[in-house]
């Protein structure tokens, strides 16, 4: 066996290495001390922290974000009509370009995301409303059926309410569930409207997402307090996909409008033990800063939602 | 001191890989690292996960005091969707909330949703008021929990005119029985007889949540006839040892003048009611008050075996005690 006995190491040019005099036990690393010293040493994980979920999961807790936007409801100032905060804005074609982008936004309680300074700020703009609320289901409901006053009394472009449910696939096999929801809405410019859609990652760890499809399940686009949709929603295995309730203000009389945004059906939907609602991801979309911004297609931007999930709330 | 300057280093006996020797050093702290290719590196070691529980969002046995609260506009939502006498099941009276009817139609009210897992497309009381949304989190600041404030009801129905719904979980944690001070203000507009305002008290049958079988309610006190912004409410209730109970407080929207309502309910004096350190805000039934999903509170019999849902649950939810 050869061995060459010196002190220290250097790459030709580059920083000198001081070998360690003493000799390792089991299982350390070569570490430094930044000042080329090396030394054996007993590696420690650096500790992101303890963090707690919105709720616990696995226990038949069911839960959703929920934001509102008076669109062309605000006086004066501050309404919007056919386009949004970027494009024009589709409200029961939220599952496609150019609308997804723009229905992510606002749901996350700024249509501006990280453009915006003092524009009017989409999702977080519902007069007596806080934007991006947390609300959980008791029983077989999730959401609300209400009346909201509009004194501006617009009869297009209404309103909105936008609701997004994690929700999980825990086995190793697809699964197909049962989606249903009632929701309000008033077509008065055609770019108003209900839909029921879902956003599935590519992949099912958190952190490897890089791309993400939208899927509508159902639509309306007619004039209705309360009108259903209902579809099935397939969730690959070990993922967990994001099901959306998009509807609009329901126009009843003068300064009174309906706005109906529910699901129903929770027990049918969550009936295969294997299906949860994925607390780690409510947890996130309740709270985390996204960045991502109004450039091309969607597909690519959303999958920050995934791969933020797996940096704040831990990867799986 | 002797020194090597070499670009790779090589076990000269079966060993087949050259490492490539980092030409920079690392920050302090940091260990060396292969990037599978052969060549060296630093970084540092970090736990790509933090560790996840099912923690209270709020420490409990600090003194904080929280409450959920729900609205429902009852006769002052607009046309479809309005009720007046009768709820989701049968006939409601606000100032008899810990009596068979009203009040597992009052708890399924304040959850969210007036018909809980019988709900399909039925108006969803508890989730009907106007820009209101069902089952919020409110903490106290001082010595009071709640508001007082205005409502706008366009609607304008003086009968049944909408309620404020709230429930603070106390906890005695001692072993022997405590009796507290309860106090509350609450709105009320006597109209149809069905209104009033009640400050009332649940309490499991037994003390540990995961055993409870069965519920009882007590009234501390009411208001019925009496209209007004600010109707006093207090009374006094013995907490069991090592028991949580459910205080409520039920108000109704006081008519002013037309479209305009007061909407008062709050405790007041806490200082009063937490005055004995064994007496706290149970936080884990809190937070399943606000996040729990409960599959047991239906319309079928009496309330008392039903709200027994409510301590299992966070017991599964929070962990049992």
């Amino acid at each position: 066996m050869s061995r060459i006995t010196t002190d220290q190491i250097q790459k030709p040019g580059g920083v000198t290495f001081t070998l360690p005099a003493v000799g390792p036990t089991a299982n350390q690393f070569l570490q430094t001390d930044g000042l080329g010293n090396l030394s054996f040493q007993q590696p420690t994980l650096s500790e992101p922290g303890i963090t707690s979920l919105v709720a616990p999961e696995g226990v038949g807790n069911i839960g959703s974000i929920v934001t509102h936007t008076d669109r062309s409801n605000i006086y004066s100032t501050g309404e919007w009509s056919t386009s949004g905060p970027w494009t024009t804005y589709t409200a029961y074609q939220s599952h496609q370009d150019n609308s997804a982008i723009q229905y992510l936004q606002m749901q996350f309680g700024d249509g501006y995301g990280p453009s915006g300074t003092s524009e009017s700020m989409q999702g977080a703009d519902a007069e007596n409303e806080l934007p991006r609320r947390l609300q959980f289901a008791n029983g077989n409901r999730m959401g609300f059926a209400r009346d909201v006053f509009h004194y501006d009394n617009n009869t297009s472009n209404t309103g909105h309410s936008f609701r997004m449910m994690p929700v999980r696939n825990t086995t190793s096999a697809s699964i197909s569930v049962t989606v249903s929801a009632y929701c309000s809405n008033y077509q008065g410019s055609g770019y108003e409207g209900a839909q029921l859609l879902y956003f599935t990652p590519n992949t099912s760890v958190y952190s490897t997402v890089t791309s993400v499809t939208g899927t509508s399940v159902a639509t309306y686009t007619g004039n209705a307090r309360q009108s259903q949709l209902t579809g099935s929603v397939t969730v690959p295995a070990g993922t967990t996909v994001l099901v959306c309730l998009i509807s609009s203000d329901w126009y009843t009389t003068t300064y009174r409008f309906k706005d109906t945004n529910f699901f129903d059906g929770l027990t049918t939907t969550f009936t295969n033990p294997g299906i949860i609602c994925d607390m780690r991801m409510l947890s996130n979309i309740a709270k985390s800063r996204f960045t991502f911004a109004y450039a091309g297609a969607f597909a690519t931007l959303a999958s920050g939602i995934w791969t933020t999930c797996a940096t704040v709330y831990g990867d799986r | 001191m002797s020194k090597i300057i070499v670009d790779q280093i090589q076990k000269l006996t079966g060993g087949s890989t050259a490492f490539n020797l980092p030409a920079t050093d690392g920050t302090a702290g940091q260990y060396m690292k292969t990037d599978g290719s052969a060549n060296l590196g630093w970084s540092s070691m970090t736990n790509p996960n933090p560790t996840l529980i099912t923690a209270l969002p709020v420490p409990e046995n600090l003194g904080m005091i929280g409450s959920i609260v729900t609205r429902t506009d009852r006769q002052n939502s607009y046309s479809t969707g309005d009720w007046t006498s009768s709820s989701s099941w049968t006939t409601y009276t606000n100032y008899q909330i810990h009596l068979d009817n009203s009040a597992i139609q009052f708890m399924n009210m304040a959850l969210g949703d007036g018909y809980a897992m019988t709900g399909t497309s039925q108006i969803m009381q508890g989730g009907d008021s106007e820009h209101q949304f069902a089952r919020t989190l409110q903490f106290s600041n001082g010595s009071r929990l709640g508001y007082s404030r205005d409502f706008f009801h366009y609607d304008n129905a003086q009968d049944y005119a909408g309620h404020s719904f709230r429930i603070m979980p106390i906890r005695n944690t001692t072993n022997a029985a405590i009796t507290v001070t309860l106090a509350a203000y609450a709105s009320n507009y006597w109209s149809s007889g069905y209104e009033g305002a009640q400050l009332a008290v649940f309490a499991p049958n037994t003390s540990l949540y995961s055993t409870c079988t069965s519920v009882t309610g007590t009234s501390i006190a009411t208001v019925t006839s009496t209209s007004g912004q600010f109707n006093n409410l207090t009374g006094t209730y013995s907490v069991p040892a090592n028991t949580t109970v459910l205080v409520c407080l039920a108000s109704t929207d006081q008519y002013q003048t037309t479209y305009r309502f007061k909407d008062t309910n709050y405790f007041y004096n806490l200082g009063t009611t937490f005055t004995n350190p064994g007496i706290i805000c149970d936080m884990r039934m809190l937070y399943s008050l606000h996040t729990s999903r409960f599959t047991g509170l239906g319309y079928t019999g009496a309330f008392a075996a039903q709200f027994s849902n409510l301590w299992t649950k966070t017991a599964l939810a929070y962990g049992d005690r």
